[in-house]
């Protein structure tokens, strides 16, 4: 009953596209309606990527003002186009506010090796797990597989967007799964022990 | 490729909106709105700023012209203030003058007109003698007002009408009479002593024939009728 009221709570805003186009004419109430929809899945976005609260809140308002503010300018055919932008925005400022950070740094001198993974453990994993296992990954690692695997982005745009070479994408991408299965590995420790099997 | 089972599932997972829902973040949702409202506010504020900023400058150089074109016509008025001021004067002292004759006529008794015609008969006029007109003194009809001049001290209009009414009109005729041309004073000049000689003779030798005409009308042909006629005396020619 709970799970319902907050689902009905969230989903109380439906969003069409005549929606987006109230608030493409600068309606406050429709604007309110985009943030009261979208407004924790961006949230939650930002933070997979800063791990920090205030920060991810900031990167989220300084999301929906350009939002707001360029959503003008935009021709959006269905509401899925729509939401890929808002969500592509929000990688965008997520890696300003990465950028900005002293310790945003790429790691390229740990190699790890590529283990395979019992079909077994893969299934017992849950989701909160995995979010849990990602979220710990070194920031460079995090960033590069978040938007390769995640958001779907091509090596050549990530390196567009950090500024890095594409093996540098590549290599960063490939690290990153080395380490998740390495800490994949180490949950089960009976597993770990009973030397992975190649 | 290697794991690839795994990496479906991380991404499965990842995308899975309603498991993610489950994830125990908290945000403070106000606190972004209100985040967001603040920044709109400052943006809009920005956004003005570049209108407000081409007013300002329209209104500055609007003024600047506007000094230029003052300071212009200041510059124009003070050359042509002595001017004025010259014109003021002559009509100030036409003014005065004009209220002195005022004045002078109220304080004097109008003057007897029989007496002043009376001209003595052999008594040719002067030739010398002009018309002159005086400076605007007729002030008939004229309503003096504090408003159309404030030189004037505002004296009663019913006044200065009836004192008007005494004085006599005076007529002027201009008359634009063409002289006869001189003869050019560089001919005179030109004229040798002989030429003005001779022409004195021709004229005395005309006006000889014509008084020897008026003597004789009917003079003879012999020798006696031309020794006759050179003894002409003045008496006779008369």
């Amino acid at each position: 009953m709970l799970y319902f009221l907050l689902y009905a709570q969230n989903h109380l805003y439906l969003i069409t596209l005549a929606t987006i186009q109230q608030a493409q004419k600068r309606d406050s109430k429709a604007q309110r309606q985009l943030f009261e929809h979208y407004g924790f899945t961006l949230y939650r976005l930002a933070f997979r990527y800063l791990r920090e609260r205030m920060e991810a809140e900031d990167v989220v308002a300084e999301s929906f003002c350009a939002i707001f503010e360029n959503i003008s300018k935009a021709k959006f055919e269905n509401v899925v186009l729509f939401e890929a932008w808002l969500k592509r925005i929000t990688v965008n400022e997520s890696l300003k506010a990465l950028k900005k950070r002293a310790n945003f740094q790429l790691i390229s001198d740990t190699a790890y090796e590529i283990l395979t993974i019992k079909d077994e453990i893969i299934e017992s994993l849950t989701a909160e797990q995995i979010l849990e296992l990602v979220s710990q990954l070194p920031v460079g690692y995090r960033t590069v597989f978040n938007l390769y695997e995640i958001e779907g982005f091509t090596h050549a745009e990530i390196a567009k967007l950090l500024n890095i070479n594409e093996g540098t994408s590549k290599s960063q991408l490939s690290k990153a799964k080395g380490l998740l299965q390495k800490r994949i590995i180490e949950l089960d420790k009976d597993y770990a022990k009973s030397k992975i099997v190649r | 490729m290697q794991n690839q089972k795994l990496f479906d599932k991380i991404r499965a997972s990842l995308a899975d909106e309603e498991a993610l829902k489950q994830e125990p973040l908290e945000w403070s949702k106000e606190n972004v709105w209100q985040k967001i409202e603040q920044r709109q506010n400052r943006k809009q504020k920005l956004v003005w700023w570049p209108f407000a900023a081409a007013a300002a400058l329209a209104i500055l150089m609007g003024g600047y012209i506007w000094f230029l074109a003052v300071a212009e016509t200041e510059k124009s008025a003070a050359n042509s203030a002595p001017l004025l001021e010259k014109q003021k004067t002559i009509h100030s002292k036409s003014i005065a003058r004009t209220k002195r004759e005022i004045t002078d006529l109220k304080t004097t008794p109008p003057p007897k007109e029989q007496k002043s015609k009376k001209v003595p008969a052999g008594e040719p006029a002067p030739k010398d003698s002009f018309i002159v007109s005086n400076p605007p003194t007729n002030l008939e009809g004229v309503k003096i007002t504090s408003k159309q001049d404030s030189v004037l001290p505002t004296a009663p209009t019913t006044e200065i009408q009836a004192v008007v009414e005494n004085k006599s009109k005076e007529r002027v005729l201009v008359v634009d009479i063409d002289l006869p041309d001189a003869p050019p004073a560089d001919h005179l000049l030109k004229t040798t002593f002989l030429q003005r000689f001779s022409q004195q003779a021709r004229r005395l030798k005309t006006e000889r024939k014509f008084d020897i005409k008026a003597l004789d009308r009917k003079p003879g042909n012999g020798i006696w009728s031309f020794v006759g006629q050179s003894f002409v005396t003045p008496e006779a020619k008369n």
